[in-house]
C-alpha cells in the first residue's frame, strides 16, 4: 500500500514536470521588438556594441509587471538592436547586502556597462564603482523635482545616476483634470526612491490643472499583495476619491481592478495597462527606461559617456504617456482636449519652474 | 570506567559518521533530482550546476563573496539549533535578526567612543536587541501559552516593518538628505574590519565560529545546558525531575534570539556599514536548514551553513549562466530539506529493525 | 450616517478578506485534528494559486482552475504525509520546507507557464453571484448575500466541518487519531491511513483558499501574493479553539484589522502605514495571547505515531 502510494507521488511528479518542460516552450515566446539591421552608430569608442558587455542588477524579479520588468525589457531591446538578439544578462532579487558584491564581481570580469536598477544600492555603487574604472555604471535614480536628491549625488567618473524627472507632475496632471469629485490618490508600493520620486510630483501635478482638488498620496506597504492593494484602493474610492494610480509592481494590478469594479477612474503605471482594467484605465504614464538606457548605451559607445545626474526631463522624453485605447471617445471632449494641452505644454517645458 | 568510556565515544562516533554519510548522500541526491528538474526544463544541468561551483568557489572573490553569506548562516543555524534543543521550534530568527540588527546600527551611528569599545558595544547591542524579542516570544509561551511556531513567525513581519519604519524619515535613523530606506552610515569605530584584502569578506565570520565554540560548551559542558538537553528530550519529564523548564525556555529564547541578532549586527557592522529596509535575502529561515543539516551539532552547522551559503553566492550566476530562474534555487533548497530528512528518518527506522532483530538472533 | 451606510461594504469587505483565511484554516484543523502539525499552508497556497491560475488559462473555466488547485494541493498533502507519517519526520520543519518550495516552485512555474511579459492575459474568474431577494436587504444584502460563489461554499463548509467531525464516526476517528492514536489503533482505526487522508484533503481545502485568491479575489498571479496568509490562518486555528465556528469568527477578526486599517489610511489618519500594515500581526498575536489557554490543542498534536 505504501510503496504503491510511493511511487505513484514520484509518477505524478514526474507527469507534471513533463509537462511543465513541454509547455515551457511556446510560453516563453515574449513578443520581441523589431530590430532593424545596421541601425547601430558607428563605433567610437574602439569598440564594437556586439563584443559589449552588459548586466542588470535587479533588486526583485522580471515578472514584477514593474520596476524590474521594464529593465528586463530595456536591456532586451538594447540585445536586440545591437547584439543579434542575444539573450539579456541579469540578476533579479538582489538584496541591498549583496549589491557590492556583484558590482565587485562584474567589475572584476570587465563588463562595459553595469546596470544598477534602484536607488537603495546607491552606497554599494559609490563605494565600489571606483574599484573598476573600466566598467561604467549606471544607477537608477529616483530624482525629487524639488531637486532635494541630487545634493546626494556623488562624483565618481564611471558613474551616472539616471532616471526620468516630473513624472509625478505628468500624472498629478491628468489625474487633476479626470476627477469629478476633486478627490485624486496615489497609492506607492513602500517609501523607497524609485517610488518616493514620484509621489513628490503628485500634489504640484495636481495643483496645475485642478488648485480645488485634494491629492492624497499614501504607501501601501506591499509590492506583492494584490488582494490587500485593491482593498485599500476600494476604501479610498469609498471616501469619494474618484481617480487612483498605483506604483506598486504587481500589487498594483490590484487597486485598477479596485476601479473597474467600482467604475472610477484609474491610470496605469510602468506599463501600458489598458487591457488590465479597460473600463477604468484611461491612460498609462510609463517609464521610458528602454530609450534611457539605450541612449546612455549610445552615449558609451559613441565615447559620449557622462557621469553624474544624467536625468531624463520631460522634453526628452523620459517619461511616456500611453495612447487612448478609444478612451478619447468615450471621455467628455474638454476633458481630452484639456489633457492633451496640458500634456503637449508639459511636454514642451512650459511649466518649467511652476511645480 | 575509562574503557566503557571509550567504547561509548566509539558507538557515537559511528553514529555520528553515518549520520554524516547519510546527510551528504541526501543531498548529492537533492542536487541531482535538482538537475533533473533544470533538465526537464530544456536547459542543461551540467552548465548549471557548475555555474553555481564556479560562482560560489571560483575565485578569491567568489570564495569571499560565500564567506559572506556563510556568517548569517552560522549564527541563524545556531539560533534554530539551541531553541531546537531545548524543544522549541524559533522560527523567529529572521526578525530577531532585523531587532539585532536595529540595535547595533543604533549604537554603531549615535554613541561616540574608541573602536576597542565600540565594536564589543555594537555587538552587545544586536545580542540584546534579537534577545529581547526572542525573549519577548519566549514571554508569551511561559505566560500564555502562545505557541512559539506562530507568534515568532509574526514577530518577524511586526520587525520587518517597524525597521523600514525607523529607516525612513530622517526625524529618526534616516540620513538627512540621504536616500529613503537607508539609515546613516555608521561610524568608522563600529565596522568590522575586512578579513580577506580586497574583498566582502569580514571578521563577522570569526565571531560566528566563537558562537559555535560557546554553543557546544554551553550545551555540552554546562549544568544548565545539560537541563536544557533534558527538557529537548521529553519537557515533562524534566520539569516532573524539578528542572524549571519556563524558566529555561526564558533563557533559551533569550540566548537564540540573541545569536539570531548577532546575524544582524554582523551584517550592519560588517557587510552593509548601515541599517537598510528589508535588507535580508532570508538569512533567517535558511537558519532552519542550515540546523537541520547539520543535526543540531555544532560542527554540522558549520558545513549546512557552508552549504546554503554557497547555494546563495552561487544560484545567481547559475541563473545567469544557464538561464534558470533563480527562483529555482528554493525549489533546490526545499528538495534539500526534504531528501535530508527523509534519509534522516530512513536511518533511524532502518537502526530501529535491526534492534529489533538483535534480540531474535541471540534468541536462536 | 456615511458610517452606517458603508457598514455592508465594510461586512463585505472582511467576509471577502477572511475567504481564503477561512478555507486555509479549516483544511488545518482537518489536518491538525489529526495530530498532524502543518505550517505550510502558506506554500500550498502559493503552488494553488498559480495552478488556479493555468488551468483557468488553459480552459476557459474558472473551476477546471480550481480543480487544478485541488489536485496540486492533493499533491503536497501526499507529499507532507509521506513524509511526516510514514517516516515520521519533524512535521515543523517539512513544512517550513512546504514554505520554500511553495515560493520557489509557483514562481518558476508562472515564469514557464506565461514567460515574462507585462501583458496580464484575461482569464476567467469568479464573479459575484447575488442571492436574489436576500442581496436586496439594506446593510447585510450587500455585506452578505452579494458574494462569489467561493465565499458561500467557504461559509457553508462551516457547518458541514462541524457536523463531520462531531456527529459522524468518520470524524469521532479523527479527532481520536489526534488525541490517542494508541488508543485509536486498539479500536481498530488505520492510524496511518486516517493521518494520510487528512493531510491529503486538508491540503486541497487549504488550496480552494488560494485558488480563491488568484481567481476571484484578484484575477492573475503574482509572486508571493499569499503575503502571510497561510500564516495567519494558522494562527486563527488556535484562536478559534479548533472549532470550524471559532475559526470563522477568527479569521474574520484579524482581516477585520486589514479593514479597520484601510479606513484609517483612506481618512488619512497619519498612522505611518507600517504601523497600519502591522495591525493583523499584532492582533493575531494578541489573540494567541489572551486565548491560547482555552484552546485546547489535539493531544498527539505534531508527535509522530510509531505502531508497535
Amino acid at each position: 500500500m505504501k510503496k504503491i502510494l510511493v511511487w505513484l507521488l514520484v509518477m505524478a511528479m514526474v507527469f507534471a514536470l513533463v509537462g511543465c518542460g513541454k509547455s515551457a516552450e511556446p510560453a516563453t515566446e515574449a513578443p520581441t521588438t523589431e530590430a532593424p539591421a545596421g541601425a547601430a552608430p558607428a563605433p567610437a569608442s574602439g569598440k564594437d556594441p556586439k563584443d559589449m558587455k552588459i548586466v542588470a542588477l535587479l533588486p526583485g524579479t522580471i515578472t514584477d509587471n514593474g520596476w524590474n520588468f521594464i529593465c528586463y525589457d530595456a536591456l532586451k531591446s538594447i540585445c536586440n538592436e545591437y547584439m543579434d538578439g542575444k539573450e539579456p544578462e541579469y540578476i533579479e532579487n538582489i538584496a541591498v547586502s549583496d549589491m557590492a558584491g556583484y558590482i565587485r564581481q562584474y567589475g572584476e570580469d570587465g563588463y562595459d556597462m553595469v546596470i544598477i536598477h534602484g536607488a537603495q544600492f546607491e552606497a554599494a555603487a559609490v563605494e565600489n564603482a571606483p574599484l573598476y574604472p573600466e566598467t561604467k555604471f549606471c544607477l537608477s535614480y529616483g530624482f525629487k523635482i524639488d531637486g532635494s536628491t541630487d545634493q546626494n549625488i556623488k562624483a565618481i567618473d564611471n558613474l551616472a545616476y539616471v532616471g526620468p524627472v516630473g513624472m509625478g507632475v505628468a500624472i498629478g496632471g491628468i489625474m487633476g483634470i479626470l476627477t469629478d469629485s476633486n478627490k485624486v490618490v496615489f497609492l506607492g508600493g513602500m517609501d523607497t526612491p524609485a517610488i518616493s520620486d514620484i509621489t513628490s510630483g503628485i500634489v504640484p501635478g495636481v495643483k496645475l490643472t485642478n488648485p480645488d482638488a485634494t491629492a492624497t498620496t499614501e504607501y501601501l506597504g506591499t509590492l506583492t499583495d494584490q488582494d490587500k492593494a485593491r482593498e485599500a484602493a476600494k476604501a479610498y474610492i469609498d471616501q469619494g476619491y474618484d481617480v487612483v494610480c498605483a506604483s506598486a509592481n504587481s500589487a498594483q494590478l490590484g487597486c485598477l481592478w479596485a476601479a473597474q469594479d467600482a467604475g472610477v477612474y484609474a491610470l496605469g503605471f510602468n506599463s501600458d495597462q489598458y487591457s488590465i482594467a479597460p473600463d477604468a484605465v484611461v491612460l498609462s504614464v510609463m517609464r521610458n527606461y528602454t530609450m534611457i538606457y539605450k541612449d546612455v548605451f549610445d552615449k558609451l559607445v559613441a565615447g559620449e559617456w557622462t557621469s553624474g545626474k544624467v536625468a531624463y526631463e520631460l522634453n526628452q522624453g523620459g517619461t511616456l504617456v500611453s495612447e487612448w485605447h478609444g478612451w478619447d471617445e468615450k471621455l467628455p471632449k474638454e476633458k481630452v482636449d484639456a489633457i492633451n494641452e496640458f500634456l503637449a505644454k508639459l511636454f514642451n517645458g512650459e511649466y518649467e519652474g511652476q511645480y | 570506567m575509562k574503557k566503557s568510556d571509550s567504547t561509548k565515544l566509539k558507538a557515537t562516533m559511528d553514529g555520528v559518521l553515518r549520520q554524516c554519510l547519510v546527510s551528504v548522500s541526501a543531498v548529492i541526491v537533492a542536487i541531482l533530482l535538482g538537475m533533473l528538474l533544470i533538465l526537464l526544463m530544456g536547459k542543461n544541468p551540467i552548465v548549471a550546476f557548475s555555474a553555481l561551483l564556479q560562482g560560489a568557489f571560483g575565485s578569491m572573490n567568489s570564495f569571499a563573496e560565500t564567506l559572506v553569506k556563510v556568517t548569517p548562516l552560522l549564527f541563524t543555524g545556531i539560533s534554530y539549533a539551541l531553541a531546537n534543543r531545548c524543544g522549541l521550534t524559533n522560527l523567529g530568527m529572521e526578525g530577531q535578526m532585523y531587532m539585532g540588527a536595529l540595535a547595533a546600527a543604533a549604537v554603531g551611528i549615535f554613541v561616540e567612543v574608541p573602536a576597542a569599545l565600540h565594536i564589543p558595544l555594537c555587538i552587545l547591542a544586536g545580542f540584546i536587541g534579537g534577545g529581547l524579542w526572542g525573549l519577548l516570544a519566549g514571554w508569551l509561551k511561559v505566560k500564555f501559552g502562545a505557541s512559539e511556531i506562530i507568534t515568532t513567525v509574526m514577530l518577524n513581519t511586526i520587525a520587518i516593518y517597524f525597521i523600514e519604519f525607523m529607516v525612513t524619515d530622517p526625524a529618526r535613523m534616516m540620513e538627512p538628505g540621504g536616500v529613503s530606506g537607508q539609515s546613516s552610515p555608521l561610524t568608522d569605530s563600529a565596522k568590522l574590519s575586512i578579513l580577506l584584502p580586497n574583498t566582502r569578506a569580514h571578521w563577522g565570520i570569526m565571531i560566528g565560529l566563537l558562537c559555535i565554540v560557546l554553543f557546544w560548551l554551553f550545551l555540552w559542558r554546562s549544568k544548565k545546558g545539560y537541563e536544557v538537553r533534558v527538557s529537548g528530550f521529553n519537557m515533562q519529564a524534566a520539569a516532573y525531575s524539578g528542572i524549571n523548564t519556563s524558566r529555561n525556555i526564558l533563557l533559551v529564547m533569550l540566548l537564540a534570539g540573541g545569536v539570531a541578532g548577532l546575524a544582524g549586527a554582523s551584517e550592519v557592522m560588517g557587510v552593509q556599514g548601515r541599517l537598510y529596509a528589508g535588507f535580508s535575502p532570508g538569512y533567517g529561515f535558511d537558519g532552519i536548514a542550515v540546523a537541520l543539516i547539520g543535526m543540531n551539532s555544532p560542527i554540522g552547522i558549520i558545513f549546512g551553513a557552508l552549504l546554503f551559503g554557497a547555494f546563495r553566492a552561487g544560484g545567481n550566476r547559475m541563473q545567469m549562466k544557464a538561464y534558470v530562474p533563480f527562483s529555482i534555487v528554493n525549489v533546490i533548497q526545499a528538495i534539500v530539506i526534504f531528501a535530508v530528512v527523509a534519509s534522516q528518518m530512513l536511518l533511524e527506522i532502518w537502526s530501529e529493525r535491526q534492534l529489533k532483530k538483535q534480540p531474535k538472533q541471540q534468541d536462536a | 450616517m456615511a458610517f452606517f451606510d458603508s457598514l455592508g461594504g465594510y461586512i463585505n469587505t472582511d467576509i471577502s478578506l477572511a475567504t481564503p483565511i477561512l478555507l486555509a484554516g479549516l483544511g488545518l484543523l482537518i489536518i491538525n485534528r489529526a495530530g498532524l502539525l502543518n505550517i505550510g499552508a502558506e506554500g500550498t497556497m502559493l503552488i494553488a494559486t498559480i495552478m488556479a491560475v493555468y488551468g483557468s488559462y488553459i480552459s476557459g473555466s474558472v473551476w477546471v482552475g480550481l480543480i487544478f488547485a485541488m489536485v496540486s494541493g492533493a499533491a503536497v498533502g501526499a507529499l507532507f504525509a509521506l513524509l511526516t507519517v510514514t517516516l515520521r519526520a519533524n512535521q515543523t520543519v517539512v513544512g517550513a520546507a512546504i514554505n520554500v518550495l511553495g515560493s520557489g516552485l509557483s514562481a518558476t512555474l508562472f515564469r514557464i507557464m506565461f514567460g515574462v511579459s507585462s501583458e496580464v492575459p484575461a482569464i476567467d474568474v469568479f464573479r459575484v453571484w447575488k442571492i436574489p431577494g436576500l442581496s436586496a436587504i439594506p446593510v447585510i444584502g450587500e455585506g452578505l448575500f452579494s458574494h462569489m460563489p467561493m465565499v458561500y461554499i467557504a461559509f457553508l463548509l462551516v457547518p458541514v466541518m462541524s457536523y463531520f467531525l462531531f456527529k459522524t464516526q468518520a470524524g469521532l476517528n479523527l479527532r481520536s487519531v489526534g488525541e490517542n492514536p494508541k488508543v485509536a489503533d486498539t479500536l481498530g482505526i488505520n492510524v496511518y491511513r486516517t493521518q494520510y487522508i487528512a493531510a491529503i484533503v486538508g491540503s486541497m481545502i487549504i488550496a480552494l483558499g488560494g485558488a480563491f485568491m488568484s481567481t476571484g479575489l484578484t484575477k492573475f498571479f503574482s509572486e508571493e501574493m499569499v503575503s502571510g496568509r497561510g500564516y495567519i490562518a494558522l494562527a486563527a486555528v488556535v484562536f478559534g479553539r479548533y472549532k470550524p465556528s471559532g475559526i470563522m469568527g477568527a479569521a474574520m477578526v484579524f482581516m477585520a484589522g486589514i479593514v479597520i486599517a484601510n479606513i484609517l489610511m483612506a481618512q488619512g489618519a497619519g498612522i505611518p502605514y507600517q504601523f497600519l500594515n502591522m495591525i493583523p500581526y499584532v492582533l493575531t498575536v494578541i489573540a494567541l495571547a489572551a486565548f491560547a489557554h482555552s484552546a485546547v490543542a489535539p493531544a498527539a498534536l505534531g508527535k509522530p505515531y510509531k505502531r508497535g
